[in-house]
C-alpha cells in the first residue's frame, strides 16, 4: 500500500471517528497465555481468548516469539501456530482457530450492526507454510446465525496483512448481554464436508448444507507439518483497518482475566484466608482481580497434599477443593475429608496455599 | 455434536450446607477437576446440560 494511500485511508478513519475506536478483540497482539505455550490439545489452551477446533487431524497449538518480518516491525513479538501433527485426507477434516467477542462489547461498540451502511473492520496477520487462498469468516450467535466470509491469498512462509470490512444487516440479531455476540473464525483448513458453492462471498447468508465456504484449493489438513500463524487480530468500528492498538501488557492481562484467572500455579501461592469450621472442614474466599463475564468455573490440579491450610499453631494438608456460592467477583472454596483434610482445629482462622509444584488454581468464564 | 467439556470421567453434584452448589467434573487421564457453577451463563455448565440432554452424561446425586 502506498503512503498517500495509507494517509487517505487514515484520513478516512479519523473522519469516521474511528481512529479513536477500541479494538473490541481481546489479546489481539497474543501476548497474554495464562494457561500455558503449547498444547497438543482442542480449546481454549494457550494463547488466551483463542480457541483450537480440529477434527479429524491432530495439530500443536502454541504461543511462539516473533522476532522478525513484518509483523514484527510493525510493534509484535508474538504469535499463534497451529501445526500440524497428523494429516488427514477426510472429507471431514477442518482446523480454526476462533476469537468469541462478547455481545455487549458489540452492541455498545457504536456498530450500527442493523445498517448496511455502518461497518466494522477485522485485520490480523496471517502467514502459512502451505501457499494457497484461506477464508476468515464473522459469524453472529443471537436468534438466526448469519455468516459474512472473505477470502486471502498467502504466499507460503510469508507474512500477509489481512483486511475484511464488513457491513451491518437489518437481519442480524446481536443481544446486549454477556453471552457470544460474534465470533472471528480464522480457517487453515475446512474438508469438502463443510464447503461448497453455497457460501456467499459478498452478503451475509445463514447456513446451508453445512456449507461455511467455497471449497479450498489446497489442503492444509493433509500436509504433514504444516503451520499457520496469526498475530495482530484487531476488530473495529468503521470501514477502514487502522493501526493496531497496542497496550501494555497489563491491560492486556486485565482485559483476559475477564475471562480467565489463573490464581495460582507452582509451590507456596496463596489463595486465600478463611476459616476451620470443623478438623476437615476449613473454608476461605478467593477474590477475582477483575469481574468475570459469569460466574467462572473452578480448574485445580489435584494430588495428595497438593494444598496446604494452617492457622493458629495447626497445619493440614489436602488434595483439592471445592467451590460454592461463585460470583463474578470472588468464591468460597472449601475442603473436606473427601479430599484428605482432617488437621485443622475447628474455630481458627486459616491461610491456604498451594503446596507442590504442580498444583493449580484457575477460574475460567469463557464463551 | 461437538461438546467443550470433553473426556469426563465423572459428573457429581455437590452439596453445601444441604444446597447443590456446582457440579465437580473429574476427567480420564488427568488430574484437573473442574467446579461448575450452577449458572446458566456459565458455558461449561450449559455444555454439561446438553450432554445430560443428549442421553450422554449423568451428573450423579451429591450425596
Amino acid at each position: 500500500m502506498s503512503r498517500a494511500r495509507t494517509f487517505a485511508d487514515l484520513a478516512t478513519a479519523s473522519e469516521a471517528g474511528s481512529l479513536a475506536s477500541p479494538n473490541i478483540v481481546i489479546n489481539g497482539d497474543m501476548a497474554v497465555a495464562q494457561r500455558g505455550t503449547s498444547s497438543t490439545s482442542t480449546g481454549y489452551q494457550t494463547v488466551d481468548r483463542l480457541t483450537l477446533g480440529v477434527g479429524q487431524v491432530s495439530v500443536t497449538q502454541s504461543q511462539q516469539a516473533l522476532t522478525s518480518g513484518s509483523p514484527y516491525e510493525a510493534g509484535f513479538n508474538n504469535f499463534y501456530r497451529m501445526a500440524n501433527t497428523s494429516t488427514s485426507s477426510n472429507a471431514g477434516s477442518y482446523v480454526q482457530v476462533t476469537h468469541s467477542i462478547e455481545a455487549q462489547h458489540i452492541a455498545n461498540s457504536g456498530w450500527n450492526f442493523k445498517s448496511s451502511s455502518s461497518f466494522v473492520t477485522v485485520s490480523f496477520w496471517a502467514r502459512s507454510s502451505l501457499a494457497g487462498t484461506y477464508y476468515v469468516r464473522i459469524n453472529t450467535d443471537d436468534g438466526t446465525t448469519y455468516y459474512r466470509i472473505k477470502a486471502f491469498a498467502l504466499s507460503a512462509d510469508t507474512w500477509t496483512k489481512v483486511t475484511f470490512t464488513i457491513e451491518g444487516n437489518s437481519n442480524l440479531t446481536i443481544n446486549d448481554d454477556n453471552g457470544v455476540g460474534l465470533q472471528v473464525v480464522i480457517v487453515p483448513h475446512y474438508g469438502t464436508t463443510f464447503t461448497g458453492t453455497n457460501a456467499s462471498t459478498t452478503a451475509w447468508f445463514t447456513l446451508t448444507s453445512n456449507e461455511y465456504f467455497p471449497d479450498y484449493a489446497q489442503n492444509w489438513g493433509n500436509t504433514s507439518s504444516a503451520t499457520f500463524d496469526v498475530t495482530g487480530l484487531q476488530l473495529e468500528v468503521g470501514e477502514v483497518a487502522t493501526p493496531f492498538k497496542h497496550e501494555s501488557y497489563g491491560d492486556n492481562l486485565a482485559r483476559c482475566q475477564r475471562y480467565y484467572y489463573l490464581a495460582a500455579d507452582g509451590d507456596n501461592a496463596p489463595l486465600g484466608s478463611g476459616v476451620a469450621e470443623a478438623a476437615a472442614a476449613s473454608s476461605w474466599v478467593t477474590h477475582f482481580p477483575v469481574p468475570m463475564r459469569a460466574a467462572p468455573s473452578l480448574e485445580d490440579v489435584e494430588g495428595t497434599n497438593y494444598y496446604i491450610s494452617w492457622g493458629g499453631g495447626a497445619t493440614d494438608t489436602f488434595d483439592g477443593m471445592k467451590s460454592s456460592d461463585t460470583s463474578t467477583t470472588g468464591v468460597y472454596l472449601y475442603n473436606d475429608s473427601g479430599l484428605n483434610a482432617g488437621g485443622n482445629t475447628a474455630g481458627r482462622g486459616v491461610i491456604v496455599s498451594t503446596n507442590n509444584a504442580s498444583a493449580k488454581v484457575a477460574f475460567q468464564s469463557e464463551l | 455434536m461437538i461438546y467443550r467439556v470433553t473426556n469426563i470421567k465423572k459428573a457429581k453434584y455437590e452439596k453445601r450446607n444441604d444446597v447443590i452448589k456446582s457440579i465437580r467434573v473429574t476427567f480420564n487421564n488427568s488430574n484437573v477437576v473442574m467446579g461448575v457453577p450452577i449458572v446458566t451463563d456459565n458455558m461449561d455448565y450449559v455444555d454439561l446440560i446438553k450432554q445430560v440432554d443428549a442421553g450422554e452424561l449423568t451428573i450423579e446425586d451429591a450425596d
